[in-house]
């Protein structure tokens, strides 16, 4: 096993690539095959878990990350029957993006920044439920897991997990391709995020979103993403986890 | 001091639930285990085994045949191994006890016989 030299981690890392990662793919391969991203990054991480404790860790996690989930990407889409038409516009997307890629972690968030958006519109696209909206949009730009996201929201890892396939069928048979950002349905789902899988104990009251997006970044998840513009949601229909945690003072 | 082979192995299954943030973190935790262990002087080699094509060969009824993969019932597949050295089986159990590969798989410890 190499020694020294290591480049510290930067505190959620993983989450915050497996995240843009899963947006950009979702992007190239379209909304019907998230699950297939999905299997992408994942495989990714998974083989940085097998070989960085052999070989060390690379001098830029990060891009070794991205780099081995486009290999991956590539591999599947000359596999799979779906993506013939498109295989050359998406392999062309894939060859721009590599190119585009500076070493720093700042460019590259700025990279992915729309495809995050993109997705995050996606996951709140109107014809899936809130619930599932919420869930979709921490399992894949948020990056957390199913059983994470069970815990944040005390539900069992198989309700979340059956939540999200529902959400995805859905998707596929709406053949929804992009959605426009439906900005309140968003702001929802972002303090559900911030708020949800915040460790937290639950007594805060105060919802504001600038302070919501302060503190996730010490949480951790702090998504690439433009602020969403300050405005009063109308209302804010919260599920029963949630009526205990927030008084809705807005 | 003798050396002691960790032969790890794993349940490829288990992979896909872990989630981003527990991967970072067991990958932190193997570089703190592996450099503990090395700057001890107690880390002796180590490889990855490539996933996914593996051969078995086996005599069978007079005649060697050659299998793709390891048994098909086997649930873990071998990913790597480590040796380390140790003074017996109870100190390299205890250097093991906070290697990250327990959170998914398991470590066969096997003392290298030196004639």
């Amino acid at each position: 096993m190499r020694s020294g030299q290591v480049s510290p981690l930067v505190e959620h890392l993983f989450r915050k690539r497996a995240g843009q990662m899963v947006a950009h793919l979702t992007r190239l391969f379209g909304p019907a095959h998230v699950d297939l991203a999905e299997e992408v990054v994942q495989d990714a991480l998974v083989k940085a878990l097998q070989q960085w404790p052999f070989h060390g860790v690379p001098a830029n996690p990060g891009g070794w990350l991205l780099s081995v989930a486009r290999n991956a990407a590539l591999d599947t889409l000359r596999r799979h029957g779906a993506f013939r038409q498109r295989e050359d516009a998406i392999v062309a997307e894939l060859e721009r993006t590599r190119q585009a890629m500076a070493p720093d972690d700042a460019s590259i968030d700025r990279l992915f920044e729309d495809d995050e958006l993109q997705m995050m519109a996606l996951c709140c696209d109107p014809a899936l439920s809130r619930d599932a909206s919420v869930a979709l949009a921490l399992k894949t730009v948020g990056g957390f897991s199913v059983a994470e996201i069970a815990r944040a929201f005390l539900a069992e890892p198989s309700t979340i997990a059956q939540r999200l396939v529902r959400a995805k069928r859905q998707l596929r048979q709406l053949g929804i391709q992009q959605s426009t950002i439906q900005i309140e349905r968003v702001l929802e789902v972002l303090y559900l995020m911030f708020n949800g899988v915040s460790r937290r104990p639950a007594a805060s009251r105060s919802c504001g979103r600038t302070s919501a997006r302060r503190r996730s970044g010490s949480r951790g998840w702090s998504p690439s993403i433009p602020r969403p513009p300050r405005r009063k949601p109308t209302r804010w229909p919260l599920s029963s986890p949630f009526r205990r945690h927030a008084s809705p003072r807005v | 001091m003798p050396q002691y082979m960790l032969v790890l192995r794993e349940d490829p299954a288990q992979f896909a639930s872990l989630s981003a943030d527990e991967i970072q973190r067991i990958i932190q935790k193997y570089v703190a285990w592996g450099d503990s262990l090395r700057e001890r002087g107690l880390l002796a080699g180590g490889a990855k085994l490539t996933q996914g094509a593996a051969r078995t060969m086996r005599r069978e009824s007079g005649r060697v045949r050659t299998t793709d993969g390891p048994y098909a019932e086997a649930k873990e597949v071998l990913g790597g191994y480590f040796t380390i050295l140790a003074d017996s089986y109870d100190q390299a159990v205890e250097r093991c006890r906070d290697c990250p590969h327990l959170e998914f798989g398991s470590i066969e410890i096997r003392e290298v016989d030196h004639v």
